[in-house]
């Protein structure tokens, strides 16, 4: 591993900073607004068309699905510029860190040619169906149902927790395809249009920003059989391999660091005395998000260098939750109630720091494959 | 020596009452209303006499605004409560009838972000020390905060001083302590009873150290801080010297294990503590809320060291 960046890291960085210097002025007002919200979605199909023009929303990708082979610190340095302003493309974040790679990897030709080039387009809202009221953490205990019956299956169950459900296109939705197999042997992963017949969608109001969440109850849904991705049953390690992409996709640790610096330097514009408490408080905050950052960057470079997936991705998850928490308390006490002001930066930092440990796998999970895969340590 | 810091049975009576009326008002799992400050409630608290405490036409003093708080955390309910406490020790009775009455709300704080100025029919300025009777240069330009409470800002004119704020300000962070740990309490034996029931795996999350642990340590931090909120109320009763560094610590000690608790609280629930009805999401708002006003964590340090002479 090397800490440097080539000259074209560089000056794609800067590039895109000029870019986004002109598309999102000042501070986007996007950015506090509520991420997953149905205000959010056209702008950010507007602005996931607009990198796509330039060839910047897929550039990791290969040539034919509408990348430039560019490598993953590309990805990177774009996943930073973009989180730290608070995630412009809004969901498609996740069609391009993993939805997009895993129909690439597992997919049919026909299926690649139908998902991938709105994907590449920037024009396609796709959602997580994983998680079941019974089946959070224990997601290999979910029973949402399919059952084949001709060229369909028929699926009946329940999702939860589904972000931005009312506003996606597609769904990438975990099913039950064989109940007497092994837990992990009887899934499979179909790929759902969200207009089907029988689907309906609830929200459910959140306080990580008004209906971040819904519902999805299924009803004798009818999936044709040629919208499975991967062999049937097979869809647990088909989801493994997309997750552990996106382990490290989302570049959290970069909107903390960002909220950090802007919120001393409001402190420091305003002339607020700040006391010693409070000076260690940041020092130790803007410490932690640097960690999350070196220890993203190693498994950044795990990628580059094709290596397979390893727990260092669940050490940088872990730190990445701990930088953000860091920083929402230093906020905190820099501001005072300041923070206070629903919808500022640091009042948004500190909702999403209470979900961090939850959303995208728990932290008492990273830490348990930290003890096992990390520390070899023996389970229970 | 005896350490004796169980509320006395009448204390006790009425912090069941402000239960009662809790239960009565908020919706099922709390104040999750959108209303922010629903008026039965508030009203429901004046008859009670909980918002004349301290005061001397109200009676009762530091323990009985201890004991009401602590079950005003424990449901997260809302309102100006450590402002109308602190208002009470600085204000005249007359000027103090209408707010006890809860008629009036008091917006106790530092311009130009102020607490409930949207409605706020009284403003005090105050800061560590002193205090002043105020009003707003023009009308509060509303602003709406973290845990939905109506604030406003505006600048703020000095009508008249109110002295000396030591002791006002020492009885608000008491209050705010009480509030704060009753809150982080409930939340730790709410996560605990969810922790037995909620099962991943084929057995309770409870079994699972890496819930459980935090639990218990949540629980440590919080006993430790209903026990200094308790003892910072004893020590503004009997007038005692160290009443004031008492008040800055049960404070400093309420803020941690409550925004800790929240934190926990969050990790046990999941994704369910994060739904606007859920019982976690509005109080875990509120700690963070609270935890910040209405004087900044660093004076109450600044107290701490003062005591010990630094
Ligand atoms: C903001 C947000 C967005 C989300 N978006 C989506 C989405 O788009 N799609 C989707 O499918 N899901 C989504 N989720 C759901 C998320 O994946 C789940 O919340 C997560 O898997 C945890 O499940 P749970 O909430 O049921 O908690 P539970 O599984 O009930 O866990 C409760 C607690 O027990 C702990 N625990 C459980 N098992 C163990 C163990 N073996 N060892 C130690 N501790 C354990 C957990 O770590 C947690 O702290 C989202 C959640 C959040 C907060």
């Amino acid at each position: 591993m090397e800490f440097d960046w080539t000259e074209e890291d560089l000056s794609y960085r800067s590039e895109l900073r000029d870019f986004l210097a002109e598309e999102l002025p000042g501070r986007w007002e996007g950015a506090t607004a509520v991420l997953g919200s149905a205000d959010n979605a056209e702008y950010s199909r507007r602005f996931a068309g607009l990198l796509a023009e330039k060839g910047w929303l897929t550039p990791h990708w290969p040539t034919e699905w509408g990348g430039t082979g560019a490598t993953p610190w590309m990805l990177a340095v774009l996943g930073e510029e973009l989180w730290s302003r608070g995630e412009p493309r809004g969901p498609q974040y996740m069609n391009v860190n993993w939805i997009g790679p895993s129909i690439m990897a597992h997919g049919t030709p026909e299926q690649c040619q139908r998902y991938l080039p709105p994907i590449a387009a920037g024009d396609v809202i796709w959602c997580q169906g994983f998680s079941e009221p019974e089946a959070g953490t224990d997601l290999a205990s979910l029973r949402t149902r399919a059952v084949l019956d001709g060229d369909d299956y028929v699926v009946n169950g329940s999702k939860i927790w589904t972000s931005y459900g009312d506003i996606a296109d597609h769904c990438y939705l975990l099913v039950r395809t064989d109940a007497q197999a092994e837990r992990h042997l009887g899934i499979s992963v179909l790929l759902m249009a969200m207009d089907s017949p029988g689907l309906v969608v609830r929200p459910i109001p959140g306080m990580v920003g008004e209906h971040s969440f819904t519902e999805l109850f299924l009803t004798d849904v009818r999936i044709p059989v040629a919208n499975r991705l991967g062999p049937e049953n097979e869809g647990w390690s088909v989801v493994r391999e997309a997750l552990s992409f996106e382990r490290v996709g989302a570049p959290r640790w970069a909107r903390a660091a960002h909220v950090l610096d802007e919120t001393v330097r409001d402190a420091m514009e305003q002339g607020r005395s700040i006391d010693p408490v409070t000076v260690e408080a940041v020092g130790v905050a803007k410490t932690a998000c640097e960690a999350a950052r070196m220890l993203c960057y190693r498994v950044i470079d795990e990628r580059a260098r094709d290596l397979p997936p390893s727990p260092h991705a669940n050490v940088a998850r872990v730190a990445m939750v701990q930088a953000e928490r860091l920083v929402a308390d230093a906020c905190a006490a820099l501001q005072g109630n300041e923070i206070m002001r629903y919808g500022s930066d640091s009042d948004l930092q500190m909702r999403k720091s209470l979900a961090a440990g939850v959303a995208a796998g728990t932290y008492e999970v990273q830490l348990n494959l930290v003890s096992r895969r990390h520390l070899r340590l023996p389970k229970n | 020596m005896s350490l004796d810091l169980s509320y006395r049975s009448e204390q006790e009576e009425l912090a069941r009452s402000v239960d009662g009326l809790c239960r009565r008002c908020g919706t099922g799992a709390g104040f999750t209303d959108s209303d922010p400050l629903p008026e039965q409630y508030w009203r429901g608290l004046a008859e009670l006499g909980v918002l004349g405490l301290g005061t001397a036409a109200g009676g009762g003093g530091a323990l009985e605004i201890a004991a009401c708080m602590e079950q005003l955390g424990a449901h997260g309910a809302p309102g100006p409560l450590v402002g109308t406490f602190t208002a009470g020790a600085l204000l005249d009775p007359s000027e103090m009838e209408p707010i006890s009455g809860g008629r009036q709300l008091a917006s106790v704080g530092q311009p130009p972000l102020l607490p409930w100025a949207a409605q706020a029919g009284v403003f005090v300025e105050i800061d560590s020390s002193e205090a002043w009777l105020s009003r707003p240069v023009s009308a509060p330009e509303p602003v709406d905060t973290t845990a939905g409470e109506p604030w406003g800002r505006t600048e703020l004119e000095r009508l008249r001083p109110l002295g000396d704020a030591t002791t006002a300000v020492a009885l608000g962070q008491t209050a705010a302590a009480a509030y704060l740990a009753g809150a982080a309490q409930n939340l730790v034996e709410i996560a605990s009873q969810y922790a037995k029931d909620r099962v991943q795996f084929n057995r309770p999350i409870a079994t699972f150290q890496a819930i459980s642990h935090p639990l218990a340590s949540c629980s440590v931090a919080v006993s430790a801080s209903r026990i200094l909120a308790r003892a910072a109320a004893c020590a503004l009763d009997n007038r005692d010297p160290d009443a004031p560094a008492a008040a800055a610590r049960a404070r400093l000690s309420a803020t941690a294990s409550a925004t800790a608790a929240a934190y926990q609280a969050h990790q046990t629930f999941g994704a369910i503590g994060f739904t606007i009805e859920g019982p976690v999401a509005h109080v875990s708002l509120r700690i963070r809320q609270l935890s910040l006003q209405p004087v900044p964590q660093a004076s109450a340090r600044a107290h701490v060291l003062e005591s010990l002479g630094i």
